[in-house]
């Protein structure tokens, strides 16, 4: 026995006895200079494994060794199938320390749906049913981990006579425990509750082990979270454990945490106590009220942080429990609890803050909201918070908290807040505020109005179409409103608002109510300011105008210079190359001149009808809902964003109701489609933006925030250090500032080593029928064109670039004679400094059709390249294909014309540029171009919106151009990108070009771009 | 329940990476990607919960490590945030002033650690001395194995 400690001393302090081939690899690993070497080695090692694995006689010391290196492997990211074999074999070794290192990399590597482990059933099951315990306690793990169904079949009858049996060790009876909640959640029906819950009451009655009782009740709650019927007989069982770690009564030294008995235990016992509904006997609801009360009003804050945590934790389960019961006592512990989660916002701990925020959003109910909202001050503060969560939950606890006395304030806040609010919030900031300015209107319609005008202005790119669709809708049947809407749209649209969104909202407007202004603004005065707009406008919005414009045409006062003004705009429109506005210009250019038709025609230029907002659910709600209902559906994740975003994309029955008597309706023939609706349906894929307002894109203020934080800190330092907390002292102080920054070399020298080399199983895809390449160098500065292209499938490409958003239509279409099926066209990966959202396709393709599918981009920050594309699909009876393809959109696409006024000018920002970034190739330019010298460079310069600035550089070989680009909008501040083209003397075909920029990704981004267009 | 269990350092290097739920290969190289840059971009002194897609990943940083549990919405997250640095401690027990080098070079060690925390995604153990027992015994029985303490039929001794 002595012999033994020591030896397990000697290894707890640094286990390198043995394995030193595993330890000369992983340092092989960390001390290689770049991914290329890092690549190398690894590529040497596999090949030495796979040696090794076709050797039928491996010593086990060999097999272990090598199973680790595979697993190191793995976790760096490297494709190590191959060996998936020889891992899962390992568990069919006869030693425990193969058995070992084989479940655990089972555990880590494979899936449940993994082939592989249906050979080692068997194997599993005789280690679970065998006598060794350790032996046992791996395979109930792995099943535990990694079971899937065939396992629940097989050996859910052994695990549960191991959890009942008392002659079973403890540390095999946990296990089981939560062995068995996996096979549950894989097949409900292993456990009956007629047969099952008497078996739980006698599991929870008999049980003194605090560790096989958090194992049970693990498992109960599983079960009832499911259906809690038939399971009412264990409600006291869980009352006694409640009531004894509350008292601390027999609660051994090991299961305090931080001199609190298990927090965990206590966490999950009134969680589970939730599933039910509250008890009848009366014994049980004082036992849990006594609980309640007691957490409710004996939790205060204490210094040490883990302690603190622990007990809030405990403090806030409580509090749920009591929003769901329903107890005699209920109103005072809800005032209790408000109480408690208020005290909450005081705590100067974010953790603290922001659980008592979701608290209070979660027990705010008709009986609480006046307690709650005592704490709306505080709250509006939070909005400000630093931290992203924490404004989260702020926004959704306003939102909860809103009725009708603080409705005012609470949008008011909302409002402010939207003018500084971060992109990763802005787009639910802006839903939640127009939900509730119009659920709280009732009487002041025109404060909703006032609000809404405000949000879509103010927020402008960040609002999906749905919330200015809805402001239609509400104003239109809304009459005292529409000469107020059509002056409010009338004085903004003088003030230069240019949000885009807002035009759109005030064309309409004027379109439909311009004619109630009065004599003091003839269509004249109106209809000028939307010419004016619609020249620096987007298509979409260029198509709204147009039907403003058309209708303002038929407005009574409405004079021939008005119309001839007209007539020529939708001439010149008749063939615009966006299909759409061409459409619309040759209608209306029809509608408003074909003298003996006018009369009919008149009746389509007709003001809308009423939208009846009364009688239907306003959409927003509807989308905030559906966001909360994709939450709560957890199943999801595992799946594409895509599931929630393709709903909207067809416009739901209650927008274009069959029947309704539209004036239209009767000429839809002679014209293609209904005009008007049409001014609803501009970008629907736009709606299905809220979907997303969670998205993963770290926001600026992060970034900006990450500057200040510590640098790299030493990996040698003791982890716990920086926080100030041992175990051994569990009153230490608080935690103090992060360490020093020591860099470590060891640490830098691993720092360039991606992670991101998933490998997929090798396939063969078709051969591409066009260059690709080729396709993509032409779309860095086409619009349109085709990005790919193969004997199956062909994806063509339309986009439209406006500011610092950018609409790319892909259209996908099927070449061959069969059904397409598994068809995604996915983003992969994502940028930061890029928003890029990307709509669902339709996994069926049917033979020759065509899909099409919005990306939406934004930019926000520099950024060096858009994410990669990923193109999948299935050929019945073939192997899957999936290719992946390049998106030519990097920063040059939000590039704008910038022309200095004098060379120092220029100087001047490319000093401050290339002070900060530049970045520098010299090229073999293409024939084509060295043959076209200059001018053919300044050509491809400004194919990539880099604005040529010809007889800046007094060298008259050499040429600059400089552009910005806005991110983040229309008042984000300019970055400029600078470019300088020098030529060689010697060698007409060769040139050095150079890029700049204060922002080092959008000096690389363009760098990229112009070099796409002039190398071969 | 808990999702996944991921660790990284400042570098974005996962140490440790464990799934409970079915995740493909493929989502969870998406997935650690996303998790770390989200993470990584966070300064300190923020509060230990982000939300990502339907999850939340709870997560915290020690020295150059950080360690991230994803739950489920509707998860207690101190609770959560509270079983990390149960963790952290018995690793802290377990090596001895445990430091990033530890977990890098005795990465095996900290799954079977992992394997006596949590199961199922559920917590399993709370007691940090019986945790070091157990570990313990299975250190023995490999080095047993080691100096050819086991029985002639390859089973290993039992604990004396």
């Amino acid at each position: 026995m002595a012999s033994f400690s020591s030896l397990s001393t000697g290894l707890s302090t640094g286990g390198i006895l043995g394995m030193r081939g595993l330890n000369v690899f992983i340092q092989d690993i960390r001390n290689a200079p770049s991914k290329e070497h890092e690549q190398k080695r690894v590529d040497k090692e596999l090949a030495n494994i796979r040696k090794k694995f076709r050797n039928t006689d491996l010593s086990s010391y060999d097999k272990k060794k090598y199973v680790l290196k595979l697993l190191y492997m793995y976790m760096l990211g490297y494709d190590i199938e191959f060996g998936h074999t020889m891992v899962v074999s390992l568990i069919n070794a006869t030693k425990f320390e193969e058995k070992q290192v084989g479940y655990t990399a089972t555990a880590v590597l494979l899936n449940e749906s993994h082939e592989f482990l249906r050979m080692v059933i068997n194997s599993v099951r005789e280690d679970i049913i065998g006598k060794f315990e350790h032996n046992q306690c791996l395979a109930l793990a792995l099943v535990a981990n990694v079971g899937g169904r065939e396992f629940s079949d097989s050996i859910a009858p052994d695990v549960q006579r191991i959890l009942c049996s008392p002659t079973c060790l403890p540390v095999v009876r946990k296990k089981a425990a939560l062995c068995l909640l996996r096979l549950y959640r894989k097949n409900k029906e292993i456990l009956v509750a007629e047969t099952w819950a008497a078996k739980m009451v006698k599991l929870l009655d008999n049980e003194d082990d605090l560790g096989i009782l958090l194992g049970v009740i693990s498992l109960l709650i599983g079960i009832v979270s499911h259906d809690y019927r038939g399971y009412e007989g264990c409600i006291p069982s869980v009352c006694a454990v409640m009531q004894r770690l509350a008292r601390a009564r027999s609660v051994p030294q090991d299961y305090l945490y931080y001199g609190i008995p298990s927090p965990w235990l206590q966490v999950k016992c009134m969680r589970v106590l939730q599933y039910f509904p509250t008890p009848s006997d009366p014994d049980y609801v004082r036992s849990e009220t006594e609980v309640i009360h007691h957490v409710l009003t004996n939790t205060g804050s204490v210094k040490n942080v883990n302690k603190n945590n622990a007990l809030h934790a405990v403090l806030f389960e409580a509090v749920n429990l009591v929003t769901n019961l329903d107890l005699p006592d209920q109103k005072s512990l809800l005032a209790e609890s408000v109480a408690a989660l208020g005290r909450f916002l005081d705590v100067n701990e974010p953790n603290i803050v922001y659980l008592g925020m979701s608290g209070l959003t979660r027990v705010c109910a008709p009986d609480t909201i006046k307690a709650v909202q005592s704490f709306k001050s505080k709250v509006v503060d939070k909005l400000n918070d630093a931290d992203i969560s924490i404004r989260k939950r702020a926004l959704d606890l306003l939102y909860e908290m809103c009725d009708e006395t603080v409705a005012k304030d609470i949008v008011d806040s909302l409002l402010r807040y939207l003018i500084t609010a971060d992109f990763a919030i802005r787009e639910e900031l802006a839903l939640k505020t127009a939900v509730l300015a119009e659920k709280y209107s009732a009487g002041n319609a025109r404060w909703y109005l006032d609000v809404a005008l405000k949000l879509v202005e103010k927020a402008g790119d960040f609002i999906s179409d749905d919330v200015w669709h809805r402001v239609v809708h509400v104003v239109t049947d809304a009459p005292e409103l529409h000469v107020h809407a059509a002056r409010v749209a009338l004085e903004k649209l003088r003030l230069n608002s240019y949000e885009e969104k807002f035009v759109r909202l005030a064309a309409y407007f004027l379109g439909e109510f311009g004619h109630k202004l009065g004599a003091s603004e003839p269509p004249f005065a109106y209809a000028k300011l939307l010419f004016e707009h619609f020249k620096t406008s987007s298509p979409t919005t260029q198509q709204i105008i147009l039907t403003a414009l058309a209708k303002i045409s038929m407005h009574p006062g409405a004079d021939d210079d008005l119309r001839g003004r007209l007539g020529m705009l939708f001439r010149q429109h008749a063939s615009n190359k966006e299909v759409e506005l061409q459409q619309r210009a040759v209608e209306y250019y029809v509608m408003t001149n074909v003298g003996n038709n006018s009369q009919k025609l008149r009746s389509v230029m007709d003001p809308m009808p009423e939208w009846n907002t009364g009688s239907r659910q306003s959409k927003l709600e509807r989308h905030l809902a559906t966001q909360n209902a994709e939450a709560a559906d957890a199943v999801r994740v595992n799946k594409a964003r895509g599931g929630g975003a393709i709903a909207p994309i067809a416009p739901p029955p209650e927008d274009v109701e069959p029947g309704t008597p539209i004036p239209t309706m009767g000429i839809a023939d002679l014209l293609g489609g209904a005009p008007v609706p049409r001014v609803n349906g501009n970008g629907p894929a736009a709606a299905a933006a809220g979907g997303e307002a969670n998205g993963a894109a770290a926001s600026p203020a992060a970034a900006r925030w990450g500057q200040v934080r510590a640098a790299v800190v030493d990996p040698m330092s003791d982890l716990l250090s920086g926080l100030g907390v041992h175990p051994g002292q569990p009153a230490a102080a608080a935690p103090s500032a992060a360490p020093a920054a020591v860099v470590d070399p060891l640490a830098a020298s691993v720092a360039g080593m991606g992670l991101s080399t998933a490998h997929a199983a090798p396939q063969s895809n078709p051969v591409p029928t066009i260059n690709v390449a080729d396709c993509l160098k032409k779309l860095y500065a086409a619009d349109n064109g085709l990005l790919y292209e193969d004997p199956n499938v062909q994806i063509g490409v339309k986009s439209q670039w406006q500011g610092n958003q950018g609409r790319v239509m892909f259209y996908v279409g099927n070449k061959s004679p069969g059904t397409l099926t598994d068809v995604a066209l996915e983003l992969t990966g994502n940028v930061q400094g890029l928003h890029a959202r990307l709509a669902a396709l339709p996994a069926q393709l049917e033979p020759k059709k065509q899909q099409q599918v919005l990306l939406e981009l934004a930019a926000a920050g520099g950024y060096r390249a858009a994410p990669g594309l990923s193109l999948r699909y299935s050929v019945p009876g073939q192997a899957p294909v999936q290719v992946p393809l390049k998106l030519p959109y990097g920063p040059h696409r939000f590039m704008q014309p910038w022309r200095p006024a004098n060379p120092q000018e220029f100087f001047a920002k490319w000093q401050e540029a290339s002070a900060r970034h530049s970045e520098a190739k010299v090229v073999t330019v293409a024939p084509a171009m060295a043959q076209g010298g200059l001018a053919a460079i300044q050509a491809a310069l400004s194919s990539v919106r880099m604005t040529p600035l010809p007889g800046i550089d007094p060298n008259r070989k050499n040429l600059t151009a400089g552009s910005f680009a806005r991110y983040g909008g229309a008042n984000g501040a300019e970055t400029f990108a600078l470019a300088r083209v020098e030529s060689d003397a010697n060698n007409p075909a060769v040139f050095r070009v150079t890029a700049a920029s204060v922002d080092a990704a959008t000096a690389g981004g363009v760098l990229e771009a112009i070099l796409s267009q002039i190398v071969p | 329940m808990i999702h996944f269990a991921l660790l990284f350092s400042r570098q974005g290097k996962v140490r440790l990476s464990k799934y409970y739920k079915p995740y493909s290969q493929k989502e969870r190289a998406k997935m650690v990607k996303e998790v770390t840059t989200q993470i990584l971009a966070r300064p300190s002194k923020l509060c230990n919960v982000v939300e990502h897609r339907n999850l939340k990943l709870v997560y915290r940083r020690y020295a150059s490590l950080y360690f991230c549990l994803a739950v489920d919405d509707t998860e207690n997250e101190l609770i959560v945030l509270e079983i990390i640095q149960h963790y952290v401690e018995i690793l802290d027990k377990y090596f001895g002033n445990v430091c990033e080098l530890d977990l890098i070079f005795n990465f095996h060690k900290a799954y079977y650690i992992l394997d006596e925390v949590l199961v199922a995604g559920e917590l399993q153990e709370t007691s940090k001395k019986l945790i070091a027992r157990l570990v313990a015994d299975q250190d023995q029985l490999v080095e047993a194995a080691k100096i050819g303490a086991v029985e002639a039929d390859g089973t290993p001794l039992q604990n004396p």
